[in-house]
Parts: structure tokens; sequence; C-alpha cells
């Protein structure tokens, strides 16, 4: 005889969890968190999250070639920040002037840091606002 | 409504789909598999290198089907193209306006002297989550030598697979401090099919101390009392266990006409439309068919989707889109190209890895709401177009 599906499955599933011991407690939890979400708004901001065009709108905003590429490196540039930020913010006792400037320029770092400077001043004139 | 009785073979991803965006269009629809079960298979990494339970990773055919879909556990034995009807294997006769095969690959041991004993000893995470089960048994008790992943062939689930069984392999040993070596023997030139992206994938290889691989080499036969791999150059490689990718095969189904099928049993259809050579009221999508691109479950995605708009008259085609995750434990790259496009140059990342775990997340509800998430890929797959992407690739 051919097997057809009986509709009785998942019921007998969601009857044998309503039985286990920890349920109980699972479920008041559960209603106080309910409770707790409803109050704060949380379980309204659901809501429209779970309708699909907004999550459809979020995802186009998020999906684009650019972000991904960018999301993809966020480690990279998160690191580089962090670094260059520390620069910025620590005060520095040293001066430099026209002679250190050329020593400066002497160092390979230096001049790798200089060229990237040069890329990105370049790039920077190419912005047009749009 | 015309054309109104449908009938889809397979309960896998490509079945389960098609099956609910039909039935929602107020079709009749029938679905016949002969497994009551549907599993995710990339998860069979999951179970063979790091011991992860099948059962998170099953479902009953049942539950991810909209309860409209009459569903029908049986094996499909014939299908007559010209006179619409079809027989099961328990002597069921089914009549349809539309058929829709979606009976994925057959995995076949027999075309290698000494694959059958091999898959028996050391089972494989291609055929079954059971199987997988059988390689954790193996790489879980391995204390030292070498483990061996033998590909003998190029037309297989997810090219990549054999890749990520390799890294997830090599992580379990480093992690754990035992002096195991992965080997990767692949058939063809490059450690993938694809030159530019063979270079990303041999340079993350070349990070790891535990990997070790071989291109053009093309496995001619298994010597388990010998334990070793022979190539078609008589070179021997010895290994303390192996697992061989099975050769893939199309469906078991005998069907009327036999030109419908290539040599491999794979069915013909146009690549772009995805219906039955010769055919307007048959389509096979997913693995079964012998479209030109990767046999890969988002093959069978947008090929139900396809299927679903032509038959509601639209004029949708399928570009051979892959989307195929390279993962390691904590990285992964996307393997993207279609019918006109090579694969797009990619880095791994993390990010990439956090996207696939994802997937899997949204895995089962997108294949029985398959409407709900249709807008979502939809963003996802535009962005990720190849030619959107190009040379930057991501
Ligand atoms: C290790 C591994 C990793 C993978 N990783 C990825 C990945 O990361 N991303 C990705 O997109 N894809 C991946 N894939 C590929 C993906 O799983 C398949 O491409 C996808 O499942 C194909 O779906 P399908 O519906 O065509 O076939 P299947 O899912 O194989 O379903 C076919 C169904 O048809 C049934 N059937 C067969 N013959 C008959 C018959 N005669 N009568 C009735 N029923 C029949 C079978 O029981 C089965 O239920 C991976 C595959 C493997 C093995």
């Amino acid at each position: 005889m051919v097997e057809e599906k009986s509709d009785s499955k998942s019921t007998e599933k969601i009857l044998a969890l309503l039985e286990r011991p920890e349920m109980e407690e699972a479920v008041a939890n559960l209603a106080e968190l309910l409770i707790a979400m409803n109050e704060s708004g949380l379980l309204d901001l659901l809501k429209v999250l779970a309708d699909r065009g907004v999550l459809e709108s979020l995802m186009k905003y998020l999906m684009t070639p650019d972000f991904l590429r960018m999301a993809d490196k966020l480690d990279k540039y998160v690191h580089v920040l962090e670094e260059s930020g520390e620069i910025l913010i620590t005060e520095e006792k040293a001066r430099t002037g026209i002679g250190g400037l050329l020593k400066a320029m002497r160092d390979p770092d230096v001049q790798v840091g200089l060229t990237k400077l040069i890329k990105l001043l370049k790039f920077l004139g190419t912005v047009k606002e749009q | 409504m015309n054309g109104e009785k449908v009938l889809v073979v397979g309960g896998g991803a490509g079945g389960l789909l098609v099956s609910n965006l039909l039935v929602g269009d107020g079709r009749e629809v029938t679905l016949v598999t002969n497994n009551p079960e549907h599993y995710f298979q990339p998860a069979n990494l999951f179970i063979a290198f790091k011991g992860e339970s099948p059962e998170s990773y099953k479902r009953s055919v049942e539950s991810l089907l909209d309860p409209k879909v009459r569903l029908i556990l049986d094996k499909l034995s014939k299908l007559d193209l010209g006179n619409r009807t079809a027989l099961t294997e328990r002597g069921k006769r089914l009549e349809y306006d539309y058929v829709i095969v979606a009976a994925g690959a057959r995995m076949d041991y027999n075309s290698l002297p000494g694959m059958k004993e091999n898959f028996e000893m050391f089972g494989d995470y291609y055929s079954s989550p059971e199987a997988a089960v059988k390689v954790w048994n193996t790489v879980s008790r391995m204390k030292n030598g070498k483990l061996i992943i033998g590909v003998p062939d190029l037309i297989i689930k997810c090219p990549p697979a054999p890749h990520k069984g390799v890294f997830l392999a090599a992580e379990f040993f480093k992690k754990e401090k035992r002096d195991v070596t992965v080997e990767l023997l692949y058939p063809s030139p490059h450690i993938y099919t694809e030159a530019e992206l063979a270079k990303t994938i041999e340079s993350k290889m070349k990070s790891f101390s535990n990997i070790e691989y071989r291109t053009s080499f093309l496995i001619d036969s298994v010597d388990k009392d010998r334990k070793v791999v022979i190539g078609m150059n008589g070179e021997e490689i010895k290994y303390d266990a192996l697992v061989l990718i099975p050769f893939h095969k199309g469906p078991e189904i005998d069907v009327n006409p036999a030109e419908a099928r290539d040599d491999d049993g794979f069915i013909k259809v146009d690549k772009r439309k995805l219906n039955i050579t010769s055919y307007d009221d048959a389509f096979a999508i997913g693995d079964c068919n012998n479209a030109p691109t990767s046999k890969t479950g988002v093959a069978a995605h947008l090929g139900a989707f396809v299927v679903w708009k032509r038959i509601n008259g639209r004029n949708a085609e399928y570009s051979g889109r892959t989307n195929c995750p390279l993962i390691t434990d904590d990285e992964a790259i996307f393997v993207i190209s279609d019918y006109d496009h090579k694969p797009v140059g990619q880095r791994f990342s993390r990010l990439k890895r956090l996207m696939e775990d994802l997937f899997v997340a949204m895995y089962f509800p997108s294949l029985r709401y398959p409407r709900k998430f249709e807008p979502i890929f939809d963003v996802y797959f535009n962005a990720t177009e190849p030619n959107i992407l190009g040379e930057k690739g991501w």
C-alpha cells in the first residue's frame, strides 16, 4: 500500500515536549520575557522586522557590492584605525623640522606611507558630492 | 486552472521548494519521494570532521511541506514523458499536466576498482549522514599517519567540498595535536578547476603544515590490502585512511524516451529554461539535470524558482549561478560563477564564514516558506552577481 502523510506527527511531538519536566520553568520564563519585551516595545520592533518588506529594505541597504567588500575587510580596517587612532590621541613630545623630515624620508616605511598618502589625496580629489 | 495537476519527483531542496511554490498558486501538487527524511547535505562535513550529530540536520519531508501538497513516500520507477504518466515502485499510477524531476544525483561506487570496499570500510561525506558518521569514527581515532581525500571525477556536488573536507580535517588534527597529514588527490592541473581561485586555495593550504596535495592525479584503483591508491601513471600513494568522493550519476528512473537522459543518466534540459529537451510540460532541476554548471543546492533553489515562474507564464531563466562556500573552521570564500562568467576573485574572510552560518540557519525555514525568503535571497544574489562583483571580486 502506498504510504501517505498523516497530520498527527507534529501534534505528538508538541505533546511530548509539553510533558517534559523542564517545560514549566521554560514557559514561565518565556512568559516573563514576552511581557518585558512587550513593555519595552521590542516586540513591536520585532513584528516590524519580521515583515518581509522591512527586512527586504534592510537587506537592500546592506547588500551592495561596496558594502559587502567593506564588511569583508572590517577586521583589517579596525586594526588600521586602532593603530593610527592611538598615534593621533597620544601626546607627542618629539618635534620634526625640515632636517628631521629629510632624514625620515630615507626610511622605507615612511616612503611607502607617503606613496599611500599621495594615492589617497588623488582619490579624494576625484570624489564628487553625490 | 489549466495545468493544475503537478507531479514533483524527489523530496530534496529542489523538490520541496518547487512543491511549496506551486501549491501556493492553488495547483494540485503531488510529491513522490523515496526518503521520508530530508537532510542538509553540507552538514555531512560537520558530522565527518567535527563529530556533530546527524539529528540536528534532518527534518521529516512532511514537516517541510505545505500541508496542501499530497505526499507519496515511494520510489518513482517509470516516467513516460509522451503520455504524461508515471509509475511508482509499489505500483501507483500517476497522471500529470506538469512534471518536475528533482531526484538528485545517484552515488556510484562501481566505476573504480576498490572503491566499493573502501566505502564500506571508511564511509564518505557525500552519500549520507550515516556514511559521514563512519568517517568521523575513523578520523576521531587516528593518532598519526595519513588521511587521503581522493577525487576521481569532477562532476560532483559542491565542487569545493573535497577541499572543505581537507581543511576541516587538518584543523581537527591540528587542534588535537595529532601527527596526521591530510592529502588531497585532485585530477585537474590546478588544485581547483579554475586557475585564479586555485591560487587562493593553494596559498591557504600552504599555510597549514599538515596539508599536502597532488594535482593532475588520476586515480586508477585502490588496493585495500596494501593500503595504496594507484594512479593511472602507476604511482602508488600509501594511506592510513582514505575517503573517496564517489562518481555521480543520474537518478534511477526509467524515463521514456531514453534519449531524455545523457550517457551518465542525467536528464537533458535546456540549460536556461530547464525544461526537459523537446518537452514544455516537463522540467528537471538540481543535481539530476545535465546543465553545464556545478551541482549545488543553489542551482536547485534557483531552478525551482525558474520553473515555478515559467509554469506561471513568466519568462524566467536560470543563469547557471553558483554560490558554493569553501569553508575552513573560521573563514570562507564563495565560488560565485554563472554560464557566462568564471568564478570571481575572492579572499578568505570571517564575514563570509558568518554569512555561511546564517545561510545554514535559514536553510529549513527557507524550504518551507520560499515566498517569504525570495526577496531576501534575491537581494543577495543580485548584489553578488559575477558581472557586478567583476574584476574587483569580493
Ligand atoms: C558534502 C556536501 C557539501 C555540499 N555543500 C553545499 C554547499 O555548501 N552549498 C550548496 O549550494 N550545495 C552544497 N552541496 C550540494 C547540495 O547539497 C545539492 O546540490 C542539493 O542537495 C541538490 O538538491 P536536489 O534537490 O537536486 O537533490 P537532493 O537534495 O539530493 O534530493 C533528491 C531527492 O530525490 C529523492 N529521489 C531520488 N530518486 C528518486 C526516485 N526514483 N523516486 C523518488 N524519489 C527519489 C532522494 O531520496 C532525495 O530526497 C553539498 C553536497 C555535499 C554532498
